[in-house]
């Protein structure tokens, strides 16, 4: 029971102790971030903290370039205002400007003054001599002006002439009429080109006479000038003025330099300005803090800042006194705490003892439950009062009293508990117990009221501190938002540097997180399993390598890191509470750093501070810009001033307007010279081409002739010679082929007129060109009837003064026709034509060539052969029939006939000689290699197939083999099986 | 045996292909059908009959 109540007393000091030391923790920790807190709760690479701490950076160094270049921009302004200065002692006034500008232009202007007399005289003496120089070049010029106009139009009247023979020949239906019309519009033509070569005649005279002109007007002007040049009042007055102009030159350069200067330096510092404003914006943990400040503002406004700094000294004072006063008040209660101890014990004690002797008493003198037997105490008194005799008892016999006496064992025994109980008796008698319990009570209420005291003491301590954490913590939330908002110029100078480091701390963590992160990424890369073949194809790519010594390198780079249940942790820096803690746990890597309580109220202070630091930069740049622009708007107005004045010092030039004028006027006139000349040379090229374009259009033109037979019994000329016109048919319209037929375009070349104009008279070839001859029918309209064994001979071609004529001649005799008895159809009865044969020979002219192969085929083949010549209009075919069997010389000329009737036929052979050549002649030619080649191919061909068919034959039949084979073997194994299952 | 009769129809594909090959790589289409046809038959019908034969062996 005493143990418990110890251990119970044990149990209570215990939990007070650490009562105390958890308040002192926390209060510790809320004064300042705890590394142990931070590392418990930010253990987290959270990206939001990287963005917080990027942001803060930018805002930082945002706002630290914009005070930057608002300083420049405010040297800038400055410098600007003492260049200004320099230029324009006073404000806005003109008689202001720099003194040396001044006097250089007024010795300017003097200069100027003197020299502008000395030109003048100059100027009259070369105005008299250019005079008549000037009058002569005008009076040549009018009068090739009117030359060249003259010749214009001649040329123009030239021109319309030709184009319109141009026009006649482009209507005409003939080529030979259209060709008349083209030799006038070349002559035409040919008259325009005169006409422009005499204007061009009259140009060439009016360009002479006014290049003269100008080279005396030169040569005058020259004169002028060299005086001019070597006058000394000019020479004086243009130095003065280059003097006064590069002084107000250089003013206004350095003056524009230093604007520029400013310019650029304003435009910075706006940009740089906005930076910063947008940095502090973006930069949201300031931000975040900014607007948590405020509201704790409001939770604490009112509060006096001065009362609770004086209160947290008083509290902390009384703290320090209590803290000093605290073992004093232990020792002293512990020291009445262990005398009460004492006293208690004793009295306990002696309490105890009496218990005892109370006990004792009670033992001796019990005498059961039933009362009825002695107690010990009462036994052993009887024995003691027995004596001296100590008779035990007595008993009467007859005539006899028997004693029984105690034993001295019994004796002695009782003499002990007689003496024992006395002992007893004694203590209980000789003992207060009420007043021993009394002591007991008033020493534990003396340790109590000690206990109570160090209690209170270690209390007052804890309160005091509780109490100066809250003050300090109001104070501080006031003073940040003080800071933030309004006294941001006060912030300690050692708490920027902290805030700076701080940050440098966080981008070092940041900086080896990222390191560690790669590295991570890459271990993993590396340490990845990858099946053998990439395996082995790394070995040649390199790729297996790679990994293996990335492995072996971030190993040997990580060595050493201690391991706490898989979690790497690496202590990157050790310094109070910034330190930075890095863990890496499975693949992923983990970054703790300074409180981030801490950083964004730092952070949100100072991104403060530096925009409005670069906000006061710029004000103050504003102020001195503004002071700079006025006085860069009196130097600016001062030496435009300045510039105006030297602009009107000017020397005079030479003025030779008069001579100037009437050389304008003369090359004006000269201009129009060479405008009649275009259009004479226009004129006259444009009769040309319309010439030439008539030229080639009549080519184009179908040549129509006139195609006459000569009269029966008159002789062929053998010349290109006509008889009179007596002798004549009446000429019928016909047509000859231009020229020679272009294939690809359809069209005829003028090739065959030149030979119409010299004529052609080889009758033999006249087919050819001839494109549409007079019809049997024509002819019979015009009195020539022809029989039917007579045809048309066209034997000249040959150009008269009406145009191309083409002359025949009748040829044909009757055939010698026998009779036919065995013929049931003689058609024609011709032969029995008592009309006089035309007496003319059959001349031997005629072209036999053409025939004989005719002939020949006919007499090797049957006569059907033949029946193609009955398609021809001269029915001949009894007569062609008859002659191949009995008269083959009679047929010959027979047979000739449609060759020579038929010009077309000539024109049907140049294709048929042709015939390979016509485009889109799908005829595939085939070389003889070729050809032998593919006799060749076809041969493998066979052999291959055969080779692969008995190739396949041989392994179907191997694959049959072996199936019958397996076959069998299956049937066997079948039956033994059916055996053995029959057996079983 | 079962071995030659693997190697076998690997040797007739072989040789058609080198036959094909220096004949121009130019497939006579009915001949190459007519071979598979013949290859696939025969290889249906030898897996079909060794299965056969291994059954009743265990047997």
């Amino acid at each position: 029971m005493h143990k418990r109540r110890l251990q119970g007393l044990k149990r209570g000091i215990t939990l007070l102790l650490a009562t105390v030391l958890v308040t002192g923790a926390v209060n510790t920790t809320a004064l300042t971030a705890s590394a142990e807190e931070s590392a418990a709760d930010y253990i987290i690479m959270d990206e939001e903290l990287a963005k917080e701490v990027a942001a803060a950076e930018d805002a930082a160094e945002a706002a630290g370039q914009a005070a930057s270049v608002a300083e420049t921009a405010k040297d800038a302004a400055e410098k600007l205002a003492e260049k200004s200065e320099e230029v324009a002692l006073e404000e806005g006034a003109e008689a202001a400007l720099n003194a040396e500008i001044d006097n250089a232009i007024t010795e300017a202007e003097a200069n100027v003054e003197s020299a502008n007399e000395a030109i003048e005289e100059i100027e009259n003496t070369a105005n008299t001599q250019l005079e008549t120089v000037v009058s002569e070049a005008e009076a040549a010029a009018t009068e090739k002006l009117a030359e060249a106009q003259a010749a214009a139009d001649e040329a123009e009247e030239a021109a319309n002439k030709a184009l319109a023979e141009a026009e006649a020949a482009e209507k005409s239906n003939d080529q030979f009429s259209a060709e008349k019309h083209v030799k006038k519009a070349e002559e035409a033509a040919k008259d325009a080109a005169e006409a422009a070569d005499e204007a061009e005649v009259a140009y060439n005279d009016a360009v002479v006479a006014l290049n003269d002109a100008i080279d005396a007007y030169n040569k005058i002007l020259d004169e002028a000038e060299l005086l001019m040049a070597n006058g000394e009042d000019i020479k004086a007055a243009e130095e003065a003025i280059a003097t006064a102009q590069a002084l107000l030159d250089s003013a206004t350069a350095a003056v524009a330099a230093a604007k520029a200067e400013y310019d650029a330096a304003v435009a910075n510092s706006q940009l740089a300005s906005d930076a910063a404003i947008t940095a502090a914006e973006q930069a949201g943990i300031a931000k975040e803090a900014a607007d948590n400040t405020v509201e704790n503002l409001e939770e604490v406004k009112g509060v006096d800042v001065d009362a609770l700094t004086e209160e947290k000294e008083v509290k902390e004072a009384e703290l320090e006194e209590a803290e000093a006063a605290l073992p004093e008040i232990e020792a002293e209660q512990d020291a009445i705490i262990a005398d009460a101890e004492a006293t208690k014990k004793e009295a306990e004690d002696k309490i105890a003892e009496y218990d005892e002797a109370k006990d004792v008493i009670d033992e001796l003198t019990d005498d059961g439950l039933t009362g009825i037997f002695d107690s010990d105490y009462e036994a052993a008194l009887k024995v003691v009062n027995s004596a001296p005799d100590y008779i035990k008892r007595s008993y009467w016999v007859p005539f006899k009293t028997v004693y029984v006496y105690y034993t001295q064992a019994e004796i002695a025994e009782a003499e002990a508990v007689v003496a024992q109980y006395n002992a007893a008796k004694d203590v209980v008698d000789n003992t207060d117990k009420a007043e021993l319990e009394t002591t007991v009570a008033n020493a534990k209420e003396t340790i109590t009221d000690a206990e109570s005291v160090k209690a209170d003491a270690a209390l007052d301590i804890i309160n005091k501190t509780t109490e100066i954490a809250e003050i300090t913590t109001e104070i501080k939330t006031v003073t940040d938002y003080v800071a933030t908002e309004t006294e941001v110029a006060d912030v300690a100078k050692e708490d920027s540097e902290k805030y700076q480091t701080l940050l440098e701390e966080l981008e070092a963590s940041q900086d080896a997180y990222n390191e560690i992160k790669e590295d991570t990424d890459k271990y993993i890369a590396a340490v990845e399993k990858v099946n053998a073949w990439d395996w082995l194809e790394g070995l040649f790519t390199g790729s297996t390598w790679e990994k293996w010594f990335d492995e072996l390198g971030l190993e040997a780079k990580y060595h050493g890191w201690t391991t706490v249940d898989g979690t790497y942790v690496v202590i990157q820096s050790d310094k109070d509470n910034t330190s930075a803690l890095i863990t890496i746990r499975e693949d992923k890597a983990y970054i703790t750093s300074i409180d981030e309580a801490e950083f964004a109220a730092y952070s949100a202070t100072y991104d403060s501070i530096s925009a409005s630091q670069a906000a006061n930069k710029a004000a103050e740049a504003a102020a001195a810009e503004k002071a700079a622009l006025e006085k860069y708007n009196a130097a600016v107005a001062a030496l435009e001033a300045a510039q105006k004045r030297l602009d009107a010092a000017k020397v005079n030039k030479v003025n030779l307007e008069a001579a100037i004028d009437a050389l304008a006027a003369a090359q004006n006139k000269v201009d129009k010279t060479e405008k009649a000349l275009e259009e004479a040379s226009k004129a006259a090229d444009e009769a040309e081409k319309k010439a030439d374009e008539a030229l080639a259009e009549s080519n184009t033109k179908i040549v129509r002739a006139k195609f006459s037979v000569l009269n029966r019994t008159l002789v062929q000329p053998d010349e290109v010679f006509s008889y009179t016109s007596e002798n004549y048919s009446t000429s019928i319209w016909g047509e000859l082929y231009s020229g020679v037929l272009n294939e690809e375009t359809g069209e005829r070349d003028a090739s065959y007129i030149a030979l119409y104009k010299e004529g052609i008279k080889d009758e033999a070839i006249i087919p050819q060109y001839i494109a549409l001859a007079p019809t049997a029918e024509q002819l019979a309209e015009v009195g020539v009837v022809l029989e039917d064994y007579e045809y048309i001979t066209w034997y000249v071609i040959k150009t008269e003064a009406d145009g191309y004529h083409v002359d025949g001649i009748i040829k044909g005799e009757p055939a010698v026709v026998e009779p036919a008895p065995v013929d049931p159809t003689p058609v024609n009865p011709t032969p029995v034509d008592p009309k006089p044969v035309e007496p003319t020979p059959v001349e031997p002219v005629v072209d036999p060539t053409p025939v004989e192969p005719v002939v020949e085929e006919p007499v090797e083949e049957e006569p059907v052969v033949e029946e193609p010549v009955v398609e021809e209009p001269v029915v001949e075919e009894p007569v062609v029939e008859e002659p191949v069997v009995e008269e083959p010389v009679v047929e010959e000329p027979v047979v000739e006939e449609p060759v020579v009737e038929e010009p077309t036929v000539v024109i049907e052979d140049e294709p048929a000689a042709t015939t390979s050549t016509i485009p889109g002649d799908e005829t595939v030619v085939i070389e003889d290699e070729e050809v032998a080649r593919a006799a060749k191919i076809d041969e493998e061909n066979c052999w291959i197939h055969w080779l692969i068919l008995a190739l396949m034959a041989a392994y179907t039949t191997y694959e049959i083999a072996r199936c019958v084979v397996r076959n069998k073997k299956i049937k066997a194994l079948s039956a033994v099986s059916a055996v053995k299952n029959i057996e079983a | 045996m079962k071995k030659v009769d693997l190697i076998v129809p690997i040797l007739f594909v072989v040789a058609l292909v080198a036959i094909f090959f220096f004949h121009g790589c130019q497939m006579d289409m009915v001949v190459t059908i007519l071979a598979a046809v013949v290859v696939a038959l025969a290889t249906v019908a030898r897996v079909v009959q060794n299965k056969k034969l291994k059954q009743l062996t265990v047997e």
